[in-house]
């Protein structure tokens, strides 16, 4: 059970990862690469207020939350709406990963950092497996956030207004809606989302320029795996992944966690080329 | 109109910083610290000896912090052997080539310095392997003599590379200190887990070796630098039932290995190559944690703290030194200064045996270089090279055990740290 605890809780993080980018894929029709780079400075936010400042928890949330919804606020204006087509995105996105861990690296340097967690963090066992308590958090944030952002999707306007966007963005704009501001708040949300899990990324990986790399790759696995823009897709995605490399890695070693994943991928896409639970959607030619 | 201007303005300015700042190429001046002898008449028209080092030190992260304190050890030994007379009376000068983390740009600017005149006397071949193995083939094809912390099996090979020589002792004899230390303390079985990347990779080529070697068997597994948990693999080696977890790491990976351990609730005692020391979470906040528990790192021998009052005149000399070329106190473990600073110390010796300072006389020297009794350099107690192998040997007690302290003078163990 300890391998299954491991796996979920890598798995949560591919998850709250993939959300990030399905938040934006849905609402503003692109893909932002340097959404787990937001994460990362969601954790070093974190470890700022919790360890150089010392400010309390719910500041800690409030301060990290609403300065990734700015740096996210801002990639849009400066990386991707003066960009006319979606392809460039690839191009700016990147560019501003590369500028965010930069920055960052200025800021906080090169070195590991460790995070606290907000409360105790020591092992204990659960159904029989050791797990600290972050990761049993971790695993919950992202069941919690899938359903939140499903909820949001299918239940609010703007909700629905965001599917519509993404399935034609020319005709929801003749029905009324303002694409450029759910673009805009596409990435607010996930800017926010990014800053708020900080405080519970950063104790299992520890702050280091070198984190988005990490997340970001595994990340667009998940969401590849489960369906671009389905949000039970990037669930099952990312506990999939997570799962296959921690079994892997008990079993087979660790060297082989990888390849294992990306095997796995090239079956499910052969198989399902729109992922485990993607929509297919037919286009005239 | 006036836009345009004003972005024609813009361009032509980030065109002018973009190639002033392209030219990596800087001299440092080589004014011995603590204001050591000015040098002779006779020696200031002597030319300089011409050290020419290709570091990144332009590089943001890692890599660049990792030059940075190259660098540092390098500026240390040119003012301490200037402050004792230079290289057969020849003032050293340093001239450092940034190639900015890109082996490409440095072989360029590397070539570049090799077809101007006067030739470089000597080349610091970068910091890292990576580095060295761009560098070494250009510096060796040119007859030049290169020494540096590069330590690729490849480099250290006469036959491939007659002229260039690896400061760091083989990753071998390394790993073989390691496995005698398991053997003196009871253990018969070991696990061993390292990253993937090239190092972790070479270094457990080298703990494989030094296992049959020294007939300890060992489990061994690998971890992928982004892993962000490795508890399953370490429950693979723990079903494996070892005496010892031999590791490998830098950076947040020792963290996350270590952190899986404490979660798994393995006590068992683990003992950590050299990198463990670079890694500044080892020395600071992992200090005193559950992670540390049970836990040694391997340092050499420059790394361990000696009071004041026990410290060699050499060693003194390369800590005023070192500290006067950083500018302030020293934040990093020694070992990452003090080979380069080596490096320009083993090059006097060598020039002072030979009596000479070309590439063949010089190599000759090296390769069988006599061991002064109060030697310059600090970090291993003897270097020895040999025309069968240029990678450093040293006594072959140079890489303790240790446990993690805060670092003092860039050493561990100190008193109250």
């Amino acid at each position: 059970m300890t391998t299954v605890w491991a796996g979920l809780s890598v798995g949560a993080i591919y998850v709250l990862v993939a959300l990030g980018y399905n938040i934006v894929f849905i609402t503003a029709g692109t893909f932002n690469f340097a959404n787990a780079n937001l994460i990362m400075v969601g954790v070093f936010i974190a470890y700022w207020g919790l360890v150089q400042v010392g400010l309390p928890v719910f500041v800690v949330f409030l301060v990290a939350g609403a300065g990734v919804l700015l740096v996210a606020g801002a990639e849009e204006r400066v990386a991707f709406r003066p960009v006319k087509h979606h392809d460039g995105h690839l191009v700016t996105s990147v560019g501003a990963a590369t500028l965010i861990t930069g920055v960052v690296q200025l800021i906080w340097g090169a070195d590991a950092l460790q995070v606290p967690f907000i409360a105790k963090n020591n092992p204990t066992s659960v159904l029989g497996g050791r797990v600290v308590p972050v990761e049993l958090w971790l695993i919950g944030l992202a069941l919690v956030g899938a359903f939140g952002l499903h909820a949001l999707l299918r239940w609010t306007m703007v909700g629905l207004a965001s599917l519509a966007a993404s399935e034609d963005r020319e005709a929801a704009s003749l029905r009324g809606v303002n694409t450029r501001w759910l673009g805009l708040g596409g990435f607010a949300l996930s800017g926010a989302l990014a800053g708020v899990i900080g405080p519970f990324v950063g104790p299992k990986t520890f702050a280091f320029a070198g984190l988005a790399i990490a997340l970001a790759l595994k990340g667009f696995v998940a969401m590849a795996m489960g369906g671009f823009g389905s949000i039970s897709g990037c669930v099952v995605g990312g506990f999939v992944t997570g799962l296959v490399e921690a079994l892997t890695a008990r079993w087979v070693g660790g060297t082989y966690e990888d390849l294992t994943v990306f095997a796995l991928l090239l079956v499910i896409l052969m198989v399902r080329p729109t992922g485990l639970l993607g929509e297919r959607t037919e286009r005239i030619i | 109109m006036r836009k345009s201007l004003i972005c024609s303005a813009a361009a032509v300015a980030l065109l002018a910083a973009a190639c002033s700042s392209s030219s990596k190429s800087t001299t440092t001046t080589t004014k011995a610290a603590g204001g050591g002898a000015a040098p002779t008449t006779a020696a200031a028209n002597q030319p300089p000896f011409d050290i020419v080092a290709v570091l990144s030190t332009g590089q943001q992260g890692a890599g660049g912090e990792q030059a940075k304190t190259a660098l540092a050890g390098l500026q240390a030994g040119v003012a301490v052997v200037n402050q004792n007379g230079g290289i057969l009376g020849r003032q050293v000068k340093l001239e450092v080539l940034d190639d900015a983390g890109n082996p490409t740009t440095g072989s360029g600017l590397l070539q570049q310095r090799l077809q101007s005149s006067p030739k470089p006397d000597a080349i610091i071949p970068g910091s890292i392997s990576t580095e060295g193995v761009a560098y070494v083939p250009l510096a060796n094809a040119a007859g030049i003599l290169s020494i540096g912390t590069p330590s690729a099996l490849a480099l250290t090979d006469p036959t491939k590379y007659p002229y260039n020589f690896s400061m760091p002792p083989s990753q071998v004899a390394i790993a073989d200190q390691m496995f005698q230390y398991v053997k003196q303390n009871g253990g018969k079985k070991v696990a061993v887990i390292s990253s993937q990347d090239a190092f972790g990779s070479a270094w457990a080529t080298a703990a494989k070796a030094a296992s049959t070697k020294e007939g300890i068997p060992g489990d061994f597994e690998t971890y992928a630098d982004t892993d962000l948990d490795v508890t399953p693999t370490l429950q693979k080696l723990q079903a494996t039932n070892p005496d010892f977890l031999l590791m490998q790491g830098f950076g947040a990976p020792v963290g996350v290995v270590l952190n899986s351990k404490v979660k798994l609730g393995w006590k068992i005692p683990t003992l950590c190559e050299s990198t463990c020391g670079v890694t500044p979470l080892v020395v600071t906040t992992l200090i005193g944690t559950p992670q540390e528990q049970d836990f040694k790192m391997q340092v050499p021998l420059i790394d361990i703290y000696k009071a004041p009052a026990d410290r060699s005149s050499a060693l003194n000399n390369y800590l005023t030194a070192l500290k006067a070329a950083i500018g302030g106190p020293i934040t990093g473990i020694q070992n990452q200064y003090s080979f380069e600073f080596d490096a320009v110390t083993v090059l006097a010796q060598a020039a002072k045996q030979a009596n000479a300072v070309t590439t063949p006389e010089m190599t000759k020297a090296m390769e069988n270089l006599q061991q002064p009794s109060s030697p310059a350099w600090v970090t291993l107690g003897e270097y020895h090279w040999s025309s069968t192998s240029h990678a450093a040997t040293g006594s072959g007690s140079d890489y303790p055990m240790v446990v993690p302290t805060k670092l003092v003078d860039g050493q561990v163990g100190a008193p109250g740290a």
